[in-house]
């Protein structure tokens, strides 16, 4: 008796170890990392060209001793990493499910730096990106957004919820765009960056700290809530449109 | 058998490509040949380090490069007239460069007046249509790209095209009714209403409004047809009006709208 | 789309249909990338004969006969890097630039580094016939039948050069290694 219990005991042990190892894929040959999912999504940067989920910061899994032994069939796609995520390579695109069943909890991945980051939420969930200095895609179908320390180029969309965009530099290469339904659009970057700006705020008002030199343009729409204008003699063009809440424009402090 | 035959045969065995006799003649020999051995192993390592050697990822350029070459040989097939596209000694580095060499040359004409005034003005009619010609091939070479950021790019280039032919509008069109990132289509709607003149254009941003489900494009499509005073987008905007989804705010832009129209 | 091969694009290419051309970069870019890096250590040059790769694809698509279309590309390949040698021979290729390049040590890998760069230096002693043999059959997995096709050889032939391309390169590579420990 005292023998089985130390078995089942051992056992216990090694799935807990086994279940508690990190998940990490190497990005050798990715260009740039889909991800979506059901729940607050969590993006930091990492000083190794890996995709990593820390068991530390995302293994939960209360009905493990259930179904230990069994593999879960879901309509919804495969858990391949034992994190309730789904992870597909698909030519040098690396893609990432979260699944259903995360709905409760975060979804925390490190990726390198500089890579290409497209993130989805899907519903009622938050986005946090902070560190990266590559192209950053965010779609947010109900929730807050917070972009931090990023140089763009951004393409931002938020549907319901604010979202907060900090630039630490401003990359002058691609135009971006912030776009969002309801709730306020906060950008800050820093006092000496150059950027052209057009905002539309149909329903809502746009603030800003930052000098603009508003630009008359014929092809600008006759409505009035429509801004275009340069920073700093004017460079890397940047679309802001929300429909009902306000636009903020800061300098960084 | 000697040690030569067998060494020749090692390489072989290494990658299972012997039958079953000669595979029993190297297992066997090497059981007894200590020299074979040694090269064996030594063969085992050098394929070991040769497949630790990582593929290097070219720099993005070379899509990029190559997108913008094949959009010039699609446009080459239609038109029909081969254009010579042949990089000379290095391949084109950047259709940007180019555009810019070509915008710098346009300023020199401007500048230079040497030569009479017919000549310069046919140069500079030939060197727009370069223009116009570099912009539509990175227009369409970046449109479909995976990147939203090189796709608002790529209509951004649209946009500054001053006559974009029909295939320009038909991928702007495209972009409007259908991207991942509603960013996009905005600014794809946007490019479009520079060209709302353009029958085709103006019949696809009305088709669009009815249609459309997003608030902020149909707050734009709004904003767009009012301003080109486009009439046919007042049965549009009632029926907006009538919808029970059309959330309060919507409704309020669309009668102050509404206004300026009828 | 993706899962027609590539011959079945390439014939759709031919037909005129050029955004089928994107599959194939798709799948070959990286690949031919790869052997023209290999074959001059260079990779600007590396970078323009991938892209002449594929403007040669395109250009001569109406020569393309029904073959295997990796034989087919990797041929093209093979003589731009070709017509780089005649431009340039040995001594330039390995200038001190490319040599810092070829051998500089990437942080972010973890395999015992040392090993590669001696597998780096002893690929440089061996000839172009015998370095291209290497690359396409050991570094890049090709078949010895298609290597044969892509050289323009027999099956026979380029075993037999296989096997003294190797055993060269094993011997260039161990010499080196005895070297260090001395």
């Amino acid at each position: 008796m005292k023998n089985k219990i130390f078995t089942t005991f051992a056992l216990l042990i090694i799935t807990a170890t086994a279940f508690a190892q990190d998940y990490s894929m190497s990005l050798k040959g990715i260009t740039k990392v889909i991800i979506s999912s059901e729940t607050t999504i969590v993006v930091k940067p990492h000083d190794s060209i890996t995709f990593l989920m820390k068991a530390s910061e995302n293994y939960r899994n209360p009905n493990a001793e259930k179904s230990k032994g069994l593999k879960k069939i879901s309509g919804s796609g495969d858990d391949n990493t034992n994190y309730g995520v789904e992870v597909i390579k698909e030519g040098t695109l690396l893609i990432v499910k979260g699944l259903r069943e995360r709905r409760a909890s975060n979804l925390v991945i490190h990726l390198p730096k500089n890579m290409n980051i497209s993130v989805e939420s899907l519903a009622n969930n938050e986005i946090y990106i902070d560190g990266f200095s590559a192209e950053v895609e965010t779609i947010n179908h109900h929730g807050e957004t917070l972009l931090a320390n990023i140089n763009g180029p951004i393409v931002a969309e938020n549907g319901n919820g604010n979202i907060t965009v900090i630039f630490s530099t401003l990359n002058q290469l691609y135009p971006m765009s912030i776009v969002a339904d309801n709730g306020d659009i906060d950008i800050r970057m820093p006092q000496d960056a150059s950027a052209t700006i057009i905002s539309k705020t149909p329903r809502g008002e746009f603030y800003s700290d930052f000098d603009i030199e508003v630009i008359n343009e014929s092809s600008i729409q006759k409505n009035k809530r429509s801004v275009k204008g340069k920073i700093n003699k004017g460079g890397v063009e940047i679309s802001i449109q929300n429909l009902k809440g306000n636009i903020y424009l800061r300098q960084l402090k | 058998m000697n040690c030569k035959d067998i060494v020749n045969l090692i390489n072989d065995y290494k990658y299972n490509n012997l039958d079953y006799t000669n595979k029993t003649l190297v297992e066997e020999h090497l059981k007894s040949c200590s020299s074979c051995t040694q090269i064996h192993q030594e063969f085992i390592h050098l394929i070991d380090t040769i497949n630790q050697v990582q593929e290097e990822l070219p720099d993005k350029d070379l899509e990029l490069n190559f997108n913008a070459m094949l959009a010039k040989e699609k446009l080459a097939l239609k038109t029909s007239k081969s254009i010579a596209f042949k990089p000379k000694k290095k391949v084109l580095k950047s259709i940007l460069q180019v555009a810019a060499t070509i915008l710098l040359m346009i300023s020199c004409y401007v500048l230079g007046s040497y030569k009479d005034r017919a000549s310069k003005a046919k140069e500079i009619a030939f060197l727009k249509q370069e223009k116009t010609e570099m912009q539509t091939v990175a227009t369409l070479s970046l449109i479909d790209n995976e990147s939203a950021s090189k796709r608002l790019q790529a209509v951004s280039y649209a946009k500054d095209i001053a006559q974009p032919n029909n295939e320009i509008l038909s991928v702007l069109i495209a972009k409007m009714k259908n991207d991942k990132h509603t960013n996009v289509r905005l600014a794809a709607t946007n490019a479009l209403a520079k060209f709302a003149k353009n029958t085709m254009v103006r019949q696809a941003l009305i088709k669009a409004l009815k249609t459309e489900e997003n608030a902020n494009m149909q707050i734009e499509l709004i904003q767009i047809l009012v301003d080109i005073e486009e009439k046919q987008v007042i049965p549009s905007m009632e029926k907006l009006l009538q919808n029970k989804e059309t959330p309060n705010y919507i409704k309020d832009h669309i009668k102050l709208e509404l206004k300026q129209i009828i | 789309m993706k899962t027609l091969t590539d011959e079945e694009l390439m014939e759709l290419i031919v037909g005129g249909n050029l955004d089928m051309m994107r599959h194939l970069f798709q799948r070959y870019h990286i690949k031919i990338y790869n052997f023209c890096w290999q074959m001059t250590k260079d990779k600007d040059l590396s970078k323009d004969i991938t892209q002449e790769v594929f403007y040669k694809v395109i250009k001569h698509r109406k020569t393309y006969r029904q073959n295997k279309f990796s034989s087919w590309i990797y041929a093209i390949a093979r003589n731009l890097c070709k017509d780089h040698y005649k431009i340039l021979n040995k001594t330039e290729r390995l200038n001190d630039k490319n040599l810092k390049d070829t051998y500089s040590i990437n942080d972010n890998r973890s395999e015992p580094l040392g090993n590669i760069s001696q597998l780096n230096f002893a690929l440089d002693q061996l000839s172009n016939s015998d370095r291209e043999l290497i690359v396409m059959g050991k570094y890049q997995g090709l078949k010895y039948y298609e290597i044969a096709k892509i050289t323009d050889s027999t099956l026979g032939a380029v075993k037999t050069k296989m096997h003294r391309a190797m055993q060269k390169l094993k011997d260039s590579y161990f010499l080196k290694t005895k070297h260090h420990e001395l």
